[in-house]
Formats: C-alpha cells, structure tokens, sequence
C-alpha cells in the first residue's frame, strides 16, 4: 500500500505529522570521568557552544561532542574544563501529531519515539511560481495550532525559545510505511501566542531567507586611496562574463600626494629647495604644494621648476621650511597614481588545461575544452594566439607555436581579456598587468597612456638643444595650443628618436622633464597629446567572471547555486536538479553586482529573479522540501503523471490573453566608453505567426542577463511563442493524491469537458505545474499550459513509436511527426493536425 | 560509427520523428567530424618565404621592399620567423622584419601581416638565432595573387644577411 492509492480511496485515516525545535541554555552538567552528563526533558538533536555548533558523535567522545540517549534521555558533551564556564545551548525537537503515534523520531530508521496527540491543526501551505513558470516560488507562510487544555505548554511556552527554529509538517496514512510520510512544509517559526486553550505558531518557508543581502564587501580605505564617496559601498560581482565594466581607482590623488624628499625655505623667500626630491618628475608649473603645522595648512603656488632640488614658487613664503615633508595637489594628473583599478571583489575564472599529446605545431589535445571555444585568445605555453576550430578534445590555433609546445605544457585563457582607458584599447604586458587572487585588479602601467595615445607631426621644425632641457622653435606659431605639460615629444630623427617628457609649455619654447640625450637638432619632431590617468577616468575591462570554488560561475544554474550556498547561506540544496539545470540551459550569463560602481548591494531574492527571468528559470522546493532549481523547456517525458476525473474533485479553466507581436530584448549590460554612459545590447524578434494569423500589435521589452547573441535571440524567440497564444492555467482540486506533486511537474491532463485547444485533435492537453497548495487533507493543484506549447513544439519520439495514421492521441500530442512541405500536416489528406507537434 | 546513408523510408511525411533517426544523424556528424579531424592533422603546410636576404656591409638606411614574391595558392599565414647567420660585425641594435601584403605591388595598401613583427636583439641573441612574430590573425588569410612584401624596420648597424621565412596552411 503506496501513500498514493491509499490518498484515492474515498475513505482513509490520514494523521499529520509536526517536528517543532526550540532552544535552551544550559549549564549544569554532572562530571562523569572525562564527559558531563545531564537528563533532558526533551529530544535532543544539537548542541551549540557560544554558536558554535558541536559535533554528534557516538560514545566515547573527543572535544566538542555530544551523544544523546533517547532511551535514557541522557545527554552527554565533552568541552574544554566545565561545561558551566561555557555558553551551551541545547536544540530540542518536539514531535505532535494528530492521532498518538509511537514512530521513528526522523520519520525514517531513526530511534522511536513517542508523538505526542496535541496536533489541532496546521495551515494550508503550498508554493507559486508566475504565469511563465520562471522567478521564485512565493514566500508562504502556514501555522499550527497546538491543543493546551491540560496546560501541557504552560511550563515550555516562554521557558524554550521557539522563535527561528526549524519546523517541519509531514502527511501520513497509518496503513502505509512510515517512510511514506509526505513533507508538506518545511520552515522556521515566526511567532508565537497563548491561551488556556491553544497554543498557535505561525511559521514561513525556506523563501524567507532569500531576503539576505549579497554578500558583496565593500570598499574601505584598507583597499587603498578610494574616492570617499565610494567607501562603503559594494564590491562588484560578476558572473558569467561582462564587457565594459568600470573599474574603481584604488590609488586616487585625492587631495593630494606625498612628494618624495623634504623640503626647506626661507620666510620672504621663492626658493624651494629639496633634499632627496625628485620635483621634475612629481611637479608641474601652477600645481599647489601644502603642508600642515600647528592646525594651519599653508598653500605653496608653483611657478617653475628648476631641477629636482629647486622651485621657484608664485609667492613669497608665509612661514619658513625647515626639511618639511610636502603634498602636491596637481594642476596635470600624476602618472605615477591613478595606476590601480580594482574589477571585482573575487577571483576571476583563469581557465587553463594541459596539453596532453601535440598533433602538429598548431593542434593540441587537451583534457577538456569546455571552456574554450572558436577565435578565444589564448596563451600556449606563454604565446598568444587565438582558437581556430575545436574538435573534440584538440585545440586547433590560427598559428602556429614556435617553439612547438610540449606534453604537459599549458594552454590558458587571461581572466582579464581586455583594458581600455576610455575609449583606448591597452595591449597586456606593456601597459597593464592583473592580480587575480581573493579579489581582482588592473595595473596600468606608467607608461600606459603614452603608449596607447597616437603620435602627431608638428609642421613646422624645433630645435632640441643637447644637454638642454629647453626645446624652441622659431616658426610663428603658440606652442601652448599644441601641447600640454607631461605630454612627450621627439625629434623625427631615428637616430635621435627618444621620446621626452613636457614639464612646461611657452608659447615658443618647451622646457623637458629630462635633458636631450642627443648633439642639438633643428628638424621635425613627433608629439603625443597624452590624457593622464586619475580616479576620475574611465577604465574599463572586459573580463571573465567568477571562480569559485575553481569553478566557472558562468550559468544561471552555476550562479543561483552560489548566491543560495553563499549568501542566503543554506547548507544544502538539491545538487541534482542544479545540473540538470545547467544542463537543460548552458547560456552564458554576463551579470554585474551591483550594476553601477557605488550601487546598492541587492538583495539575493532580487538577483535571483534577474537571473531566472533571463533564462525562464525558477527555484523552489523539491517533494522533499530541499532547494531546487529548474530550467523550463518544452521537453516532454516518456512517462507521464496522467490526471484524469477520477483524480479530481472539482476543476476549472482560466485563460490570460498577454499576445504581442514583438519581443524587444536588452541584454549584456555594458558601459559606453564614447558616451561613457549605461548601455544595453538590444534585439528584436517579430512573430509572423501573430502578425498572420492574429494581427495583435503589442510589444513586450525585457531585459536579460545573457552574453551571447545567439541565447537573446533564442530567449527572444521564446518568448514570443510564448506570447503567441494564450495560455490556460487549470484549477484542479482533489485528494492527497495532488500532495507528492512540486512546481514544475509536467502532467498529462485528460478531462472529459477540458476544451480542445488550438493544434490539438483532443481536449486532452500537457501542462505545468506553477503552483501547488496543501494541508493535511487535501490539495489544490494549478496547471499552465504557458500558451499551449507542449502540443505546438515536437519532440524526439520512443524508437517504438507507430507513424502517424496509426498512433493513438496521446502519442500524437506528445511526439513528433514529419509532415507534407507544402499542407505542413503529417496527413496529407487532413488539415487535423496543422501547426502542431511537426516538422517539415 | 562509420558513416550510414539514412533510408529514405524513415523520413516520409507521417513517420514519427524517433530517436533512432537523431541518433543516426549525430552518428554521421561525428563520423564527419572524425574524418574533417583526421584531415585537419595532415593539413599541408606551404613554404610562402625562405629566403636569405643579403643587404651588404653599406646598408645603413631601413629598407621597404627588399624582397616581392607572388601568392599562388590560397592559404592561411601560420607562422613567419627571421634567422641570423654570423652577425659580426654587428653588436647592438635589432633586427625587425615585417612582411606585408596587397593585391598588387603598389606601395600605397600594404598590410603588415604580423601583430608583432619578429625581431632579433643582435646583443642578446647568438650567431643563427632565430625568432617568430606574431601573426595578426585579421590579415592571415592570403589569396591566389597576393603580392609579399618584406620589409626591414630595423637594422643593427653592420649587419649583412639573415633569413626569412612565411609558412602557409592549407
């Protein structure tokens, strides 16, 4: 006898079963040898010290164990010294019924104890995904209500704490195995109230702790020199892989930087003279030195600049220096900060394999190529190229690799793909570098501007004086409007081609930060109009996302799994509904946390969403109330749950009409590094199938959080036979025979007054279950049929499957056949079975 | 799996679509890819350049077109390397060889076909040694027809002759 049949019969005992936990602390303990014994008045199924929880164990016990006796009640720890020196807090578990039961206290081949008969009632609790069977079950909160006539709660009500313990409801036909209890519910328990009749608990599910904040970081001045509106805002997150993203300086300017060296002055006087300074490097004309003496900060205005021991200030000193320490805050950024940029709060995935066998110069195999795939750039053992083809497990690059690699060898992807300053692309290893550990940056180098900024011809000749700093020209011409202090320019002798840095521009004389290495040369001479780096610039990155755990959090399934593990901080989910998920969808995210640089740090349930919407995804809990995830598809099982009208009590049928012709999708947020604004890639998808047939002109915009082009174009496609039709969403009340049924469960549905829908030859038709609600006797089911999809998409037909004059209705509805090009019908003679199921 | 022709009797209007037919279909594919692969390992490699360029003891400038040659068959630049014999009497300055392409020999549309053009430190690198560019995978397909042309952007002062070589796939 199944749980099952026994829910059919017309007449059945049905108890329902509650676990409830509640805490106490605990600190008398009787000595026994090198253990504490105490006798309980309850079950006990943890122990915790300050928090910490301690490990069960069966006797004898190591430190921090405990062991529990359900025979004897007889709890027994070991901890360093007494116990009563500790904070211990004991977790009860307290089992209610609706009828006396003696029974496992798991439910399972646990220890038996007694279930106690005070059970009254529990609340309906059930679970409710939205009209696309994607996003989050709603949060459902039940209750229970407890009989206290006797005063059996009097003494535990506000002795025990209750509240945020775990609870959990079960259904169960004594007539069957106890191990073919049902859980209905699962969760913590919210509140609480008392009369001198009942006792009542209201309590909520898993979906509450969806409510935690990511947990981002965030930035501190520990990071580094920060704009100070950024500290305390969140480090970013990627998952997947993103374009653009902006990155934040970790070495602002600020207010100013420490100059190297000390300085000295004299009252009155407009000589700076520094020891150990490098000024030609670290200031320019009209930058402003300060420094701070007895609360007061004195302001130094800079006119020029001797050498690297001597300026010449605009004013006269106000107070004498006397091998004072100074800062400048510089008129030009200093190229020497603005150099750290900081990507993401964690270690960007750093794909590499080994080479395991070298076919030829150019074609290696390797252990896996799941994460590589046509024109990736790569490095074979340390040499850039580029992916031709993959097949198999070879790697077949664009070049080949001299010196040919070796077994063993590597091939790898860099987690940072791209750098841009602006709209300026870097080129890795001459003007930036990366760290990639517990967080992840970008590191321009000092040169980096100078080399990523196109050079420019003067047209008309200067002379560079040898051993002078001093750069003239005698054309009529203001050299101001050309260049800029720490701007570079060079003669156009290649035998004199060393590029110089501007200190000063005059109107007809250029003073070099260095000397001219070179005799004196009068000629033409190159320039660089260079835009220094600061906190304020745009750098961007193109990048990979996540690695954890030496994992790609590239999938939705990947990234749901860790906000669930990581940020709502559940122990557990269903693992194997998480690969099949990714299995069913293997888009790449690319998704930001937070959006923007400074945002918000978002809540999980939210990112969640973000990220089930983008891939028609939805998480809920399994018949077994753990954490699943599911991918919607068309895919249609073999076997399928027939519900016919015997099963039901009642039904009805709803129909939402949302058509629209045209899906407009944006996706792969990036930053405009033109407009230096917020952008989205976009897509549009029009349906000739509502444009022909139902002539509706209605535009549905979503955004989604894919990198490819080809998933938006699919995820747009979708969408629109989605909303091509409109959809049936079934009512169906009935027995306990509804109770092992989660979301998301595919039926079969075989009413006799169901309507027939379009494409269909029967009123039968296959759905989904979105939402489920349940008590202990009886369950209310909803069914959407999400635009009747399941009778107008084909699917892979059994081997054994008969053609299609001789197959029966369901095998029609449920699988494939291939039709006539030009009546589109797998009966020629028949237009039955039009825009359904097939293929031509 | 070896290759099989599917029967046309599976696929008449009305059958139903079985997995037989889709596992029948993948198995070609990926008797297809096997053979494609098996090919792809044997691809032909061409000697597009291997020529010894002697510039003698007075070059002193840099010199563009120091050597033309005509594609004759299409192919993918794969690799492009250049040699040093004896370097003496040079003993600094680098040796840097680019080699571009067009459609024809006017100088004006010539296109590097090198990301990073192979270069020889003459201080740091020994008699006979040979270094590899890196080819700009934008530029590395050649037509029938294509004109070669090297250039010298860098030339260590004395140097007299080193080899160049451009290798094509097919």
């Amino acid at each position: 006898m199944s749980y099952y049949t026994e829910s059919l019969k017309t007449i059945s005992e049905k108890v329902t079963l509650v676990t409830m936990e509640s805490v106490e602390r605990a600190k008398l303990f009787t000595t026994n040898g090198t253990v504490y014994e105490r006798t309980t008045d309850y079950f006990v199924v943890g122990v915790k010290d300050a928090g910490t929880t301690l490990t069960e164990n069966t006797l004898p016990l190591s430190n921090n164990q405990w062991n529990y006796s359900p025979t004897t009640k007889l709890l027994t720890i070991k901890v360093t010294g007494d116990p009563k020196t500790h904070d211990i807090s004991l977790t009860y578990r307290h089992f209610f019924s609706t009828a006396p039961i003696n029974a496992p206290y798991d439910l399972s081949t646990g220890e038996t104890v007694e279930w106690e008969p005070y059970l009254s009632s529990i609340g309906s609790v059930g679970q409710q995904l939205d009209e696309e069977n994607t996003g989050i079950v709603l949060e459902s909160q039940s209750s229970i209500t407890l009989i206290n006539t006797d005063g059996y709660f009097d003494g535990k009500f506000d002795k025990l704490i209750w509240e945020n313990q775990d609870v959990a409801f079960y259904s169960w036909f004594p007539t069957t195995s106890i191990t073919d209890k049902i859980k209905l519910f699962e969760g913590v328990i919210e509140s609480k109230s008392f009369d001198d009749k009942s006792v009542s608990f209201k309590v909520k599910d898993f979906v509450y702790k969806l409510k935690n904040f990511v947990n981002l970081g965030q930035f501190s001045s520990s990071d580094g020199d920060i704009l100070p509106s950024l500290i305390g805002t969140p480090k970013r997150r990627i998952y997947g892989k993103a374009d653009y993203v902006k990155c934040v300086c970790l070495d602002a300017t600020l207010g100013g930087f420490d100059l190297t060296g000390t300085c000295s002055g004299s009252l009155g006087g407009t000589t700076i003279t520094g020891s150990g300074t490098s000024f030609t490097s670290e200031v320019s004309p009209g930058d402003e030195l300060f420094f701070t003496q007895n609360e007061t900060v004195y302001r130094i205005g800079v006119e020029a600049v001797n050498n690297d021991t001597s300026i010449t200030t605009s004013s006269a000193l106000v107070i004498s220096l006397v091998f004072e320490s100074l800062k400048n805050k510089p008129t030009t950024p200093y190229r020497m900060l603005g150099r750290e940029w900081h990507v993401a709060g964690h270690k960007l995935r750093e794909s590499a394999v080994t080479i395991s066998q070298v076919k030829s110069s150019n074609t290696f195999t390797v252990s896996s190529v799941a994460e590589y795939e046509a024109d990736d750039e790569i490095f074979v053992n340390g040499t850039k190229t580029s992916i031709r083809r993959i097949s198999g497990n070879d790697i077949v690059t664009k070049t080949n690799i001299v010196p040919i690699p070796a077994i063993s060898n590597t091939i790898s992807k860099a987690p940072i793909r791209d750098v841009f300053i602006g709209s300026t692309k870097l080129l890795y290893s001459r003007d930036y570098t990366y760290t990639n550990s517990t967080y992840s940056k970008v590191s321009l180098t000092p040169l980096a501007e100078f080399y990523a900024t196109e050079q420019r011809e003067f047209n008309f000749n200067l002379t560079f004086t040898g051993g002078s700093r001093s750069v003239t020209t005698s054309a009529t011409v203001d050299l101001k409007s050309f260049l800029k202090p720490r701007d570079w320019i060079r003669s156009t002798n290649t035998a004199k081609a060393q590029w110089y840095e501007i200190l000063e521009v005059k109107e007809q004389e250029i003073l070099l930060r260095a000397t001219f290495g070179y005799g004196t040369e009068t000629g033409g001479g190159y320039y660089k109009n260079v835009e220094v780096v600061d906190e304020n610039s745009l750098v961007t990155v193109n990048s990979f996302g996540m690695d954890y755990s030496s994992t790609w959090m590239r999938t939705a399934s990947d990234a749901v799994r860790h906000l669930i593990l990581n940020d709502a901080e559940f122990a557990t989910v269903n693992e194997t509904s998480f690969v099949k998920a990714k299995a069913d969808c293997d888009y790449t995210l690319s998704m930001v946390i937070p959006d923007k640089v400074g945002g918000k740090t978002p809540l999980v349930r939210d990112i969640i969403t973000k990220i089930n919407e983008s891939i028609f995804g939805s998480l809920y809990g399994d018949s077994a109330q753990n954490i699943s995830y599911s991918v919607f598809n068309s895919v249609k099982p073999e076997s399928l749950t027939s519900i016919g009208d015997d099963d039901i009590i009642d039904f009805s049928v709803s129909t939402t009409q949302k058509i629209v012709n045209s899906v407009k999708i944006n996706y792969r947020p990036y930053v405009d590094i033109y407009s230096k604004g917020d952008a989205v890639k976009t897509l549009t998808h029009t349906s000739t199938f509502v444009d022909n047939l139902v002539g509706i002109k209605n535009t549905i915009e979503k955004t989604v959080y894919l990198y490819d082009d080809s998933d938006a174009e699919i995820y747009a496609q979708r969408l629109a036979f989605f909303k091509s039709l409109s959809s049936s969403v079934i009512r169906l009340r009935g027995k306990l025979n509804f109770a092992q049924l989660v979301v998301n469960d595919k039926l079969y549905l075989s009413l006799d007054r169901l309507f027939k829908r379009y494409a269909g030859t029967e009123s039968k038709r296959i759905g989904v279950v979105s939402g489920i609600k349940k008590d202990g006797f009886g369950c209310e089911i909803t069914v959407s049929d999400l635009g009747n999809i399941y009778n107008r998409v084909m699917s892979i037909a059994p081997n054994t499957t008969l053609d299609y004059l001789n197959s029966s209705s369901d095998d029609i509805m449920r699988w494939g056949y291939i039709v006539d090009d030009d009546t589109e019908t797998p009966n020629v003679s028949s237009e039955t079975g039009l825009g359904s199921n097939l293929i031509g | 799996m070896s290759f099989v022709t599917i029967n046309s009797a599976s696929i008449e209007v009305g059958d139903a679509l079985k997995a037989e037919l889709f596992t029948q279909i993948k198995d070609n594919f990926d008797d297809h890819e096997t053979r494609i692969q098996s090919l792809a390992a044997g691809a032909v490699k061409i000697s597009l350049i291997n020529e010894d360029i002697y510039v003698g003891s007075t070059a002193s400038a840099l010199l563009s077109g120091v050597y033309y040659v005509e594609v004759l068959q299409a192919c993918t630049v794969v690799e492009g390397s250049i040699q040093l014999f004896t370097k003496s009497p040079a003993t600094t300055g680098s040796l840097v060889v680019d080699v571009k392409k067009n459609t024809s020999t006017n100088p004006s549309g010539f296109t590097s076909l090198f990301s990073s053009a192979p270069t020889i430190d003459v201080a740091s690198v020994p008699d006979y040694g040979r270094r590899t560019g890196t080819i700009n995978t934008s530029y590395q397909a050649l037509s029938v027809g294509d004109i070669l042309r090297v250039d010298v952007t860098g030339l260590p002062s004395g140097l007299q002759k080193f080899r160049v070589t451009l290798v094509g796939e097919l």
